[in-house]
């Protein structure tokens, strides 16, 4: 299965270790990150559980975000986000590849879930709770919205990823803003309420914001999956 | 009429945001409901906004569990509840994915610079990656070795509770598949190990492990051995807490051991600055 690396050379220690000789191997032309998601559908249609692992580990993290963003909970959450992939599997074969993504048709399914659920507890989703137990329904997130910008305290510092980061840094920070606080799970009026600014502007910002990060996230090479796509 | 259209479109799409969050009033959300039954171009936008927020929201990811119980569940399933359309027959790159045993998440992207193997990946992905390269390996059935000594195995169950404490091998000089992953806390000097797809050394050779400093430095951590099928499972010792060094690197060197690595690197990873890890959202260094 694995083929033998070469014999080490007597070179100087290096800090930095340099490239040996490459050791071709057949199984890198195969790997299951190379499977595109409609092929998973496919493998899943045909009953491979397998392909659903992979496209579990592939999404889920982003559909879990956005489910826990629209729940406000964590554990009800993790209860859809279990139903979203049962249901992708026992659905595999719905999935029209010329209608979108397949993350965009599993963002569909999280987000029915999702709205289903907060119809059923009758209530507005709480706003998601931080690990301090301070309910974010207070300005704990303004200080996500740093007066003094800087590579590790502005708004992009709540978002994970560096591609992400970077898109955002392209933002005017005025749109900034209004996604740090969007992405925290505040609704346009909350996010006007809490700048200070009019519901109108905030949308335009938001509009404005969401366009642009569609248009440049993939030059970022951010994960993302577009309708169009 | 257009114009009563379009005005209507736009603000549809200004509503989105709010409607995917569940945030409308139930007029407004029946009033986005029915126009997107009847607009590709917003559900687009729909589909936009939805993707948007979870990539944005700063949301830990979900526990390993839940990935198990949907397999179990999917397992468990009579025939009648699988999608089962076709007589199961592999096909195309999945086909190859599933005989050459590669079941594992996209690796992420090699082109970086700085310490030792580059610039530490985002934590997002670590973590991704890392519970995903975990769960890989127990999806294959792999149950690591019984340590002889039952502290052993709690250091080892105590490291790998924690998903944030995981940090992915995804970096060689070789164009090869071996994955792995190094679980540790930031103050301890235990790390323990997982690496899978190794290529086979020949018998005077074993892999030395070595730990990067930021000064470009290096210690061993000492030798392991692969098994037939390239795994390695190891609970091995800094020599200072783990939160002193950025990288790691296993390289193939003479049974003995090198006192400096002389081969290039098989596996390896970079790990994020402690300081900054501390956080789990991290802008990327301006350097």
């Amino acid at each position: 299965m694995a083929s033998a690396v070469p014999e080490p050379r007597n070179s100087p220690p290096a800090a930095r270790i340099r490239v040996l000789e490459p050791v071709s191997r057949a199984a890198a032309d195969v790997s299951a990150d190379l499977v595109p998601d409609p092929e998973l559908i496919a493998a899943m249609v045909a009953g491979e559980p397998e392909a659903l692992g992979v496209l579990y580990d592939r999404h889920a993290n982003v559909v879990f975000a956005l489910l826990t963003r629209i729940l406000g909970d964590r554990e009800g959450a993790e209860d859809l986000l279990q139903e979203v992939f049962l249901r992708a599997w026992q659905q595999a074969r719905t999935y029209d590849e010329a209608r979108g993504a397949v993350r965009c048709w599993l963002n569909g399914i999280a987000h029915n879930l999702a709205l289903n659920e907060v119809r059923r507890r009758g209530r507005r989703p709480r706003i998601w709770r931080r690990a301090g137990g301070e309910e974010d329904g207070s300005d704990a997130y303004i200080a996500c919205i740093d007066p003094a910008p800087g590579p590790d305290s502005h708004a992009c510092s709540r978002v994970r990823d560096v591609g992400m980061a970077q898109a955002l840094e392209q933002l005017p920070r005025a749109q900034r803003d209004v996604l740090a606080l969007y992405a925290a799970g505040f609704s346009q009026s909350e996010i006007a309420a809490k700048l200070g600014e009019p519901l109108g502007t905030v949308k335009s910002r938001m509009r404005r914001a969401l366009c642009q990060l569609r248009e440049s996230l993939p030059a970022y090479g951010v994960d993302a999956e577009w309708p169009d796509d | 009429m257009q114009d009563v259209a379009l005005r209507d479109h736009l603000t549809i799409v200004a509503l989105l945001p709010d409607f995917v969050l569940g945030k409308l009033d139930e007029t407004s959300q029946r009033r986005v409901t029915r126009h997107l039954e009847a607009c590709p171009t917003c559900r687009g936008e729909l589909d936009n906004a939805l993707n948007l927020l979870g990539l944005l929201a700063d949301v830990p990811p979900p526990p390993l569990a839940v990935r198990e119980r949907i397999l179990q569940r999917v397992a468990a399933s009579d025939s009648s509840s699988a999608p089962r359309a076709i007589p199961s027959r592999r096909a195309g790159r999945w086909a190859r994915a599933i005989d050459a045993g590669t079941l594992l998440p996209p690796a992420p992207d090699r082109a970086r610079e700085g310490a030792p193997f580059g610039q530490p990946i985002s934590r997002r992905v670590l973590i991704a990656a890392s519970a995903a390269v975990f769960l890989a390996t127990a999806l294959v059935g792999w149950s690591y070795e019984q340590q002889g000594a039952m502290g052993q195995e709690q250091r080892i169950s105590a490291l790998m509770s924690d998903p944030r404490a995981a940090y992915p091998l995804d970096d060689s000089d070789l164009p090869i598949t071996a994955s792995g992953v190094v679980f540790a806390e930031p103050t301890g000097r235990d790390v323990y190990l997982i690496a899978n797809g190794l290529p086979a050394l020949p018998g005077n050779q074993r892999y030395q492990v070595w730990f990067f400093t930021t000064e470009d430095t290096q210690v061993s951590a000492g030798l392991v051995s692969a098994g037939a099928d390239g795994a390695v499972r190891a609970l091995l010792q800094t020599p200072a807490p783990f939160a002193d060094y950025v990288g790691v690197g296993l390289t193939a060197e003479p049974e003995s051991g090198s006192a400096a690595p002389t081969s290039g690197m098989v596996l390896g990873g970079s790990f994020p600055p402690i300081s900054a890890s501390a956080r789990i959202d991290r802008a990327p260094r301006s350097s």
